[in-house]
């Protein structure tokens, strides 16, 4: 059922839009990278891709485009669920990348001389705020805005329906 | 696009919800050390339902490009999850929005006290000795233990660095 075509279809469709990403990286970062990554990964590929359909539709059946598409969709969403990770050094990896570095290992409080805690939570704040999801006030309160209440009220539900207590962060 | 390619793709597109559905059972039956270990076990257990759902569904006659590229999908899928699972167990930036939502972060300097920094490095050190990466001496110093992560953590910094990030 599925056809070569299908697989390279889909891998130089994600390669492509790779190279676009590490491309416009490099050349500024974008301040909402959520958005940009959405747009080099999700949005420039599906008008690419229809618009490539549309020439090419009498030698690619519409199956092979959805099945393509599906692959590319399903590997893309894995990178771009990495991504946060690699752009804010997650302190887990971070301590695992510590430890394994040190041939003599290390203690907690070495790791603490590393993983301030300003890098732990103050940078968090800002980055939230540079991606809409809350707002600092001039007196530092927070608040959250349509989309803060949103992504917090996913995580609630999401925790509650699997039977799990609020996550240790 | 015939029904069977439809079935197919339905299929895998609602593999993740039958995968959450999958962790929400294992949850209440199995009582692990490490929620992360748990979701991981699932993951990679339900690809044997997926495949016997797809083997039934053809009545054998799966090809191997078929085969690979429904594993390809649903791991990706399965990969996303994990990490979802990841960002409502560990993230700081959910916590911090969750904090707000609940009214226990009012103001930025109330982030200290609701995020404490001493017992955020300790759950991670736990989280990691509970899988394994890591393990504890009697002297209190930490050595890695498995290089699953570790190879992890050099793949990112690595991609980092194409990137151009510091």
């Amino acid at each position: 059922m599925i056809h070569l075509q299908v697989f390279v279809c889909a891998a130089v469709a994600f390669v492509g839009a790779f190279f676009l990403h590490v491309l416009v990286w490099r050349i500024f970062k974008p301040r909402n990278d959520i958005n940009a990554l959405g747009l080099v990964f999700v949005v420039l590929p599906f008008v690419a891709g229809v618009a490539l359909f549309f020439v090419f539709r009498e030698k690619f059946p519409l199956a092979h485009f959805v099945l393509s598409a599906l692959l590319y969709l399903a590997v893309a969403a894995a990178y771009i669920q990495t991504y946060p990770g690699m752009r804010s050094n997650v302190p887990t990896l971070v301590i695992v990348n510590l430890v394994g570095r040190s041939k003599s290992g290390l203690t907690v409080e070495q790791i603490k001389t590393t993983l301030t805690q300003e890098q732990m939570v103050q940078n968090k704040v800002e980055e939230l705020a540079d991606e809409g999801f809350v707002t600092i006030a001039p007196d530092q309160s927070i608040q959250l805005t349509a989309r803060g209440r949103t992504l917090a009220s996913i995580f609630i539900t999401y925790r509650r329906l699997l039977g799990l207590n609020e996550g240790a962060g | 696009m015939d029904n069977a390619t439809l079935i197919f793709i339905a299929v895998l597109l609602f593999s993740p919800i039958g995968l959450f559905l999958f962790h929400a059972v294992a949850v209440r039956l199995v009582k692990s050390a490490s929620n992360q270990k748990l979701v991981m076990i699932c993951i990679l257990l339900f690809n044997a339902p997926l495949c016997a759902a797809l083997w039934l569904f053809f009545r054998g006659g799966l090809d191997a490009a078929t085969v690979i590229y429904a594993l390809l999908v649903y791991n990706a899928f399965g990969y996303c999850y994990f990490h979802f699972f990841n960002l409502s167990e560990t993230a700081r930036r959910v916590k911090i929005v969750i904090g707000v939502r609940k009214g226990n972060v009012r103001k930025t300097q109330d982030l200290q006290e609701h995020y404490d920094y001493h017992s955020t490095i300790a759950v991670r050190l736990q989280r990691l000795e509970a899988l394994g990466e890591i393990s504890k001496s009697a002297d209190g110093v930490y050595r890695l233990h498995r290089y699953i992560l570790y190879l992890a953590s050099l793949m990112i910094n690595a991609v980092r660095s194409l990137l151009g990030f510091k």
